[in-house]
């Protein structure tokens, strides 16, 4: 069970909607990864006077819980903009929180993240911020209020994997309370493996799976792989050592050459 | 002779009812809008490329694509006024840093192409910079690497969306424009008071049938016409890129149809400033000579698709032949549902 804002989910794979072949992938994806939670752009496809609602709709029929983000957004009052319109359109306080900070590596504005969660929170949102693996910048978004914090893997949809496992495993120390999301930058089932063997409660993946050849085959390998990883973690993963230590003893057995 | 309505005026209703005028047919094609009014059809860039539609696109589509690839061309050829139509091939490229999606493109199509035996096994090569420069060379310098589709081809559509209608016309096929034609659930129609029953009612209607079909959305696509004179190349490019990717499609005169977005809404309204600078700028990144480029007009289109993307066809005993939800296919479609449709008729009730 993971929570996030008070309400609890079984699984711990979120995943997004965009770049799939079809809309009917992404609901044939959501069966196969086991996903509760999708995150919906609404930059463009709200703008529409039927504003993206037949998309949408298909989702709500599936039964998920949407997660609306301000991906695209470059400035804080344009996050604002949005996270407003996504709750009059979602009927729902949740916002994944992302200002793009830079066109090239995606990189999330720390600044223009910490100043929108402010104004968010203060007016009633439940905010899940897109950062990077900083604990600085983690460390104002919980004090602000945050009770989940969206740390990046790697640049979004470079599939390059966890490029700081240090700093995620910090973060899980530093912040035990807090619900860690990683977000963006897996690029393979072991990516998010990694990601939950280091602690973090939940992984979110996109492009991983949209661009797979088989995207609904792909999201099985994910759900198997995010369950393999907490287990591990809740497991007590063994420690690294410096030299052999053989499973089986050695001493006991004669003319060992 | 039956006596046939066609609903919806795309590449699909013009070449539906132009077929079936010079099968003997009594023919009357309805749209809520003028011949001339920029629809789905007229904003799409004519490219005949089923391999190349294999990246996202399912085998059926590929399968029904290679008839209309060899179609086209006997199509065209009985119409009234020409229509400029280039079978030398397609090109795929990659923007920086997108190189390695290339080879993922080309493993996509072949798995795809391997699932049925029975098509050309080979459609695409990987060529090198040299072998791009020789076959274009103004896109040599820019590019590593490209796939190269040799069999695949494009067209103009304006000119295919006007002849098909100068043609259908001169048979003395019947047009109309008319608003009452919402719902069609029997093969009688009521259009400016008057009650006709038809023999068959062929709906070919885009995203204009979504009263009708609820699970129909809208994908708003943008394309621009360009006028460059310092650019020329011969075969239809796609580039891919994270973010905006784009497609140009030569035409005569150094004109390029450059498109094109596809954003889930049923806005039509002129095209978003964020959308001019990401397909502009994709554009000049190809060659930098498009710089200079006049922009002739903008163009945006609905592309009508079910949440599979694929098309939904089916012949109703009612006489109602329903065939909607091209989704960006419709070019690549029209023949071989048309011939269907043509072959079904002449069987007939």
């Amino acid at each position: 069970m993971v929570e996030f804002y008070g309400k609890t989910f079984q699984s711990r794979l979120l995943i997004g909607t965009a770049r799939y072949p079809s809309p009917e992938t992404v609901l044939e994806t959501i069966k196969s990864s086991g996903a509760e939670i999708v995150t919906m752009s609404l930059r463009r496809e709200a703008q529409g006077q039927e504003a993206g609602k037949r998309f949408w709709d298909l989702l709500k029929d599936s039964h998920v819980t949407i997660l609306p983000n301000t991906a695209g957004c470059h400035s804080v009052k344009e996050a604002i903009t949005i996270a407003h319109m996504a709750r009059e359109i979602f009927k729902t306080p949740w916002i994944k929180l992302e200002i793009i900070g830079d066109d090239q590596t995606q990189q999330p504005d720390p600044f223009g993240l910490v100043e929108a969660t402010r104004i968010l929170i203060s007016e009633g949102f439940e905010v899940f911020p897109y950062t990077t693996e900083d604990a600085i910048v983690a460390e104002r978004l919980v004090s602000l209020g945050c009770k989940v914090i969206m740390p990046w893997g790697a640049p979004i949809g470079s599939g390059q994997g966890i490029l700081v496992p240090r700093a995620i495993k910090l973060l899980r120390q530093r912040f035990p309370e807090t619900t860690i999301v990683l977000d963006a930058g897996i690029g393979k089932p072991s990516h998010a493996a990694q990601a939950m063997e280091l602690g973090c409660d939940a992984v979110l993946v996109n492009t991983a799976l949209a661009l797979a050849h088989n995207p609904v085959l792909m999201g099985e390998a994910f759900k198997n792989a995010v369950t393999a990883g907490r287990l591990g973690f809740t497991g007590g993963m063994m420690d690294e050592r410096e030299m052999a230590a053989p499973s089986t003893p050695v001493i006991g057995k004669p003319f060992y050459l | 002779m039956k006596n046939i309505a066609v609903v919806g005026a795309g590449f699909l209703g013009r070449l539906a009812a132009w077929r079936l005028v010079r099968e003997g047919h009594k023919v009357s094609l309805f749209d809520r809008y003028g011949l001339e009014h920029i629809n789905a059809s007229s904003a799409a860039g004519g490219m005949l490329a089923p391999f190349r539609e294999l990246d996202i696109g399912e085998i059926e589509v590929c399968q029904a694509g290679l008839f209309s690839l060899e179609h086209w061309p006997m199509i065209l050829k009985k119409l009234r006024k020409p229509v400029f139509y280039a079978p030398v091939g397609s090109i795929v490229v990659a923007a920086p840093g997108e190189e390695n999606e290339l080879t993922r493109f080309k493993d996509r199509v072949e798995l795809k192409v391997a699932r049925d035996k029975s098509l050309p096994q080979n459609p695409v090569q990987a060529i090198s910079k040299n072998e791009l420069t020789d076959l274009e060379p103004a896109l040599g310098d820019r590019f590593e690497k490209a796939l190269y589709f040799p069999t695949e081809a494009h067209l103009h559509t304006q000119q295919l969306m006007d002849s098909l209608a100068e043609s259908f016309l001169a048979e003395n096929g019947r047009f109309i424009i008319t608003n009452d034609i919402v719902e069609i659930s029997s093969n009688t129609l009521k259009v400016a008071g008057e009650t006709v029953t038809y023999d068959y009612v062929i709906d070919s209607r885009g995203y204009g049938a979504k009263s009708e079909l609820p699970e129909l959305r809208s994908i708003r696509g943008e394309a621009f016409i360009v006028r460059a004179p310092e650019v020329t190349f011969n075969r239809s490019i796609r580039m891919m890129h994270p973010r905006h990717p784009i497609y140009v499609v030569p035409r005569p005169d150094q004109t390029f149809f450059v498109g094109a977005t596809a954003i889930e809404t049923d806005r039509d309204d002129g095209p978003a400033v964020r959308s001019v600078l990401n397909i502009l700028s994709s554009l000049y990144y190809l060659n930098p000579a498009f710089g200079e480029a006049e922009i002739l007009e903008w163009r945006v289109g609905l592309r009508p698709a079910f949440p599979d993307n694929l098309p939904r066809v089916s012949a109703l005993d009612n006489g109602v032949i329903r065939l909607n939800g091209m989704f960006r296919h419709g070019l690549l479609l029209s023949p071989y549902l048309v011939d269907q449709v043509v072959e079904k008729i002449a069987k007939g009730k």
